[in-house]
This record gives structure tokens, sequence and C-alpha cells, in this order.
């Protein structure tokens, strides 16, 4: 076959090419380390295959990210199924709804498969989970972020991107129960938006808002695109001075309404970190060795990670106003 | 013109591509023939199959059911409550009962109201979701007794439940559709709404029918759902609306109503499923699965009109003569 000897060739040049990285390599196992993330080609989830990307280049794992068209936990049970059947070493999972995974991920620890779960503390067939951060305290940081901004009062509204999403609304749950206790001169003015993790959603969604409540002050997003589908709306409708906007987000998407000032601050963790430290865990689990509390991962936020079960916490959010804007690249 | 639910053809064609489809992915990675992977796919497509079927008689009587998915997660919503509330002997008959209700509802809705098929199942499928999320709050059910799951995801004789399920289905709606009266009248209805109504066929009567069938068709695939993802979930598998549908023209049913098989879902079912697992298999992103599905729909649908099935099937006649 010549196809296969072209990709011997190939192979046999990268590896005189990688020098001694090739020869310290060749000594550990290569293992097959998928991430199966919510939704595939969102800003997000591309920088996190960033992290997946830097983690096989470090390593020389064969690691890769796959993930559905749309965010659907059908979509996502599906393609974990057929990783099973291709026999992969490691399965490491971003899950839309935990719960619904828990039979496929359970097939494959039966078959010998290391789960390493993300965003998922609650999930109970994977081998370990990581978390960025302990998610009521991250809820209660974007709460103090949007007290900060309203100076304390006036009324407010919430989005998670779909109401069924458990971190969100941990995230939100905490804000308000955050806000209760320490901004009783603010106040909650509807239930929960649901913005679909679509940023038109979000926008059309502020837009009645702000029809429904025009003494509005406050909005706090938790999908990545929410806050930039609020700042629009808030810009649209010329209340940019009146209505100020906080959430999760990454720099690149809420960029150009942290620079005109709508969205006062964000707040994420580096998916990009976390893929390499989940995949990191993976390995050392395929290995058979085991996660310590405070282990250092290596990785700025995973220094000194708390282990409780099989759950790993790091403490890796970051806040990103005008003033550090410039210092993010994704 | 001869009367044919599908023209045998083009079913004979959508063999051909089904088998391709499996060789071709076959060469590409070998061990997509391999038992672990038949067996994955036999319990992945079980439950969007049943949705497929649901909608089946909907669109052979010449409507649609957007409903399925919302009605598919009602159901395993109730029956995940009732479950775990301890009324285990009450769980199955009620959540066929209220798959059956949602399908009362669009029965109303479409027989006698006489609303568009299209917007009176858009309309309950905002409904009938809006009120799993309701009911739920928004989280996952979960808690079940470990019987159920351990029961629907048991594969006895390498033959996974959900299959098993589909495969009753299938063939009892199959012979439904064939041979009973109410199979012949519904195709009657959907290729020819006002001859039927003047030929006597009960109308109302008949659409109730159709659409409580496919409400507990869809009932059953919540059930399956249930147990795959041994949790109940007021969003899960809203991809699989168009999904279905798609899976239907694909089968050769006439979106128009009139014609249409069983086995002709069975053969669009098992050829997605090839697509979905294949692209899998060979590593290909999530976004060429949107793109072979919609391609193989657009070149289907445009083929059809173009070559006309039913010269088409005079061609291949002459050619086989």
């Amino acid at each position: 076959m010549t196809i296969k000897h072209k990709v011997f060739a190939v192979g046999l040049a990268l590896a005189l090419a990688g020098g001694g990285a090739a020869v310290t390599q060749a000594q550990t196992k290569k293992y097959t380390i998928t991430t199966v993330v919510k939704i595939a080609g969102v800003a997000w989830f591309n920088r996190m295959e960033q992290g997946v990307a830097l983690f096989a280049k470090d390593t020389g794992q064969n690691a890769t990210q796959v993930g559905p068209a749309s965010a659907d936990a059908a979509l996502q049970n599906q393609i974990v199924e057929d990783l099973i059947a291709k026999k992969v070493d490691a399965i490491t999972v971003v899950p839309n709804s935990p719960e619904s995974m828990e039979p496929v991920l359970k097939k494959a620890l039966d078959s010998k498969i290391v789960v390493v779960g993300h965003e998922g503390s609650n999930l109970e067939n994977v081998t370990y989970d990581v978390e960025a951060f302990d998610n009521a305290a991250f809820g209660a940081h974007l709460m103090d972020n949007l007290a900060k901004a309203m100076g304390e009062e006036g009324e407010y509204a919430v989005f998670v991107g779909h109401l069924t999403a458990k971190t969100h609304n941990q995230w939100v749950d905490a804000a308000i129960a955050r806000q209760k206790d320490k901004y009783p001169k603010m106040k909650l003015v509807a239930d929960k938006q649901e913005s679909l993790e679509d940023q038109q959603v979000a926008y059309t969604k502020t837009k009645e808002l702000l029809q429904a409540h025009p003494n509005l002050k406050g909005i706090q997003g938790s999908a990545s695109t929410d806050v930039a589908g609020a700042a629009l709306a808030v810009e649209d409708a010329g209340l940019g001075s009146q209505v100020n906007v906080v959430g999760t987000s990454l720099p690149s998407i809420a960029g150009p309404y942290i620079t005109s000032g709508t969205i006062k601050a964000i707040s994420f963790w580096d998916p990009a970190k976390a893929a390499y430290v989940v995949d990191k865990v993976a390995v050392m689990a395929l290995e058979g060795k085991k996660v310590e509390d405070g282990m250092n991962f290596g990785q700025e936020g995973y220094e000194k990670v708390t282990l409780k079960g099989h759950v790993i916490t790091g403490q890796a959010w970051v806040d990103c106003t005008k003033d550090n804007l410039s210092t993010f690249n994704f | 013109m001869q009367r044919e639910d599908s023209t045998r053809s083009y079913l004979v064609a959508l063999f051909g591509l089904m088998v391709l489809v499996f060789a071709g992915i076959g060469l590409g990675n070998p061990s997509f023939v391999s038992g672990a992977s038949l067996s994955s796919m036999a319990f992945q497509f079980p439950e969007f199959g049943l949705l497929a079927l649901a909608i089946l008689p909907t669109m052979l009587s010449g409507g649609i059911d957007l409903s399925v998915v919302s009605i598919a997660n009602l159901t395993s919503i109730v029956a995940a409550l009732l479950l775990k509330s301890g009324h285990e002997g009450l769980a199955l008959p009620l959540a066929l009962g209220a798959g059956a209700a949602c399908g009362v509802l669009n029965g109303v809705l479409i027989g006698y109201l006489r609303l568009p098929a299209i917007l009176a199942t858009l309309g309950t499928m905002q409904v009938i979701g809006g009120l799993g999320i309701v009911v739920t709050g928004g989280p996952a059910v979960t808690g079940l007794p470990d019987w159920y799951a351990a029961t629907v995801n048991a594969a006895p004789g390498g033959i996974p439940v959900p299959l098993t399920v589909f495969a009753v289905v299938l063939v009892a709606l199959g012979v439904l559709l064939r041979f009973s009266s109410t199979g012949v009248q519904a195709r009657l209805y959907g290729a020819n709404p006002i001859a039927a109504r003047f030929a006597g066929i009960p109308e109302r009567r008949l659409i109730m029918t159709i659409y409580v069938a496919s409400g507990i068709i869809s009932a059953l695939a919540g059930l399956v759902i249930l147990g795959h993802a041994n949790s109940a979930y007021a969003d899960y598998g809203t991809s699989y609306v168009l999904l279905v549908v798609l899976i239907n023209i694909l089968a050769g049913v006439n979106p128009a109503g009139g014609s249409g098989t069983v086995s002709g879902v069975l053969l669009a079912v098992l050829l997605l499923q090839f697509i979905s697992s294949g692209l899998n298999f060979l590593s290909f992103s999530a976004f060429l699965r949107d793109l072979f599905f919609g391609l193989l729909l657009v070149i289907v649908m445009s083929l059809r009109v173009l070559g006309g099935q039913f010269r088409l099937a005079a061609w291949l006649a002459r050619r086989s003569a």
C-alpha cells in the first residue's frame, strides 16, 4: 500500500525531526484520549481544543476533541457510544446533561476506558472530574461584580443557557442568594431567562426585558454568548449608560462591548487550561497513578487543587475588564 | 396509475446506498464492522427510530407531528416521577396514557378544529415541552430504581432491549398500515382528503386514531430514552425533531401524504446511523454529519422530482427486461 508507506515515511521524518523529544516519547505508551464537548465550533470549545492540541504536542499523546453540531445530550450520548466501540483509551467529557450520560459513561468504565469529566461535579460514573472552581463561590463572585457595576442598587435580570443546565443554575442561584444576603437594595425582576446558548436569543430576550422593565440596571449572563447578545440589545436601545452587563464569557466574544463599556466585567476560566489538566488527569489514571489533594498540575489556577471524592477543584477563575482586556488573546 | 406504498425501485436503491455506505466506512476503518460497533449502533438508533415511526402515520395522512420529541420527554418525566415515588406498577400504563393524551390533544386541534398539522403540532411541541420544564423545574429527574435502566440497557442474547421494542413497533405498525382499514384510509386521506371525505371516510375519527397512535409510539420512545439516560430530562433529543422528519422523507414517504412504508423508514434509519457512527469512527467533524444528512435529503428529493419515481421504475424495469 503506497498510502501506508507514505504515512510511515512521514512518521519517520517527524520522529527524526522531533529528535530528543521523540526518543523520550517512544518510551511511554501512546494513549488515545478523546474529549467530547457540549457543542463543536463555538469560541469557548475552540479555545478548549487549543488546550487539547497543546497537550498532544507537549506529551505526544493522541489527544483530540469532538462535539456535536448542536448542544443536545442525545447527540453526545451517541458520540460516546461510538467512542466506546472504537476502543479509545480515555474519554473526557463536558456533558450537556450529566445525569443523561451516566449509563453510557458507566458502559465506558465497564469497558476499561478511563473517564474524566469537566463541569460535571455530580457525575458518578467517572474516574475523576475536574472543576475549574467551586460553582457557588463563582456565582457569588459574579454577583459581587454586578453589584459593583450597579452601585449596589436597582433592578436586575439573569440569563442561563438552558433552564436545565446544572452549572448555569448553580451560578445564578448562588448569585441571587448573595444578592439577597448582601445587597438588599437590588431586586431580581424576572424569572431566569433562557438563551438556549444562542446569542440571538439573548438579544431578543433582552429587548423584551428592556420593554417590560424600563428601570432595569443590570444583567448577568451565564452562557458565553449571553452577555454579547444582551449588550448589543442594550446598545441598540441607547441604554448603554443605564444598563450594566456582567457574566461568564470570553474576551473574544465580549471584547467589543467591554471596550464600549456596556459590559463591565466578564469572568471565566480558561477552557484550554482546564482541558490540559483534564487530559493530564486522564493520562495519570491510565498509568495507574493517583491524584492527591494539594497536587500541582503546572497550569495557572491548578497549582494546588483540592480533591474531594473523585472531584478535583482548582481556583482558576479570571476577571476581565476594560483594564486588562488587551492581555487576552482568546 | 398503479398504487404502491413506495415504489419498490426506490427502496431497492435506498438499500443499495445503505450497503455502499456501510462497506465504504468499513473499508476506511475495519473496526466499524466489529460486533462492538454494531452493538453500539443497535443501542443508538432505536430511540430516534421509534420517533421516526411515530411520525410516519401522520405524514402518510398528509399531516406531520412535530411534537413527538416533546411527548417522549414528557412521558419519560411522568414515568420517572412515578418510578421514583414507588408507584412502579402505575409508571408504564400512565406514561403510555400521557402519550395517548398528548395525541388526543393533537387530534382535536387537527381533526376537529382543522388547524394545519404543522402549526398545531409546532404549538403542542412548545406546550408539551414547556410542561416538562415546568414539572421538573429544569434539572433532570434522577434516582430511578436500578431495575429500570438495567432492564432497558440489557441485551439478552446479544439483542439490546430497545432494538426489540423498535422491531416490535415496526412490525406492528407495518401490519396495521398495510392491512387494517385505518391504514388504507390514512393513505387515501393523505393522497386526496377531499375525495376521501366524499368517499365517506370518518375523517375526524381517523385523524384522532392516527395522532393517538403517534403519541403512544412517542411514549414508547420516551420510555426507551428514560432507561438509556437513566434520567428524564425535558430538553433531551431536541435535535431529533428535524432528524425524524428527514428520515421519513428519505424513507420515500411522500411529503404531501399518501405513500410511505415502515421498511423505507427502517432503511433510512439504518443509513443515517451508519453515516453518523461512520463519521465518528473516521474522526470527522460533527458538522459533516449535518452536511451529509442535508445533502442526502436535497439530492434524494431532487432526484425523485427530476427522474420521477415512476419513470425511474419504468427505466429499471426496461433495463432488467
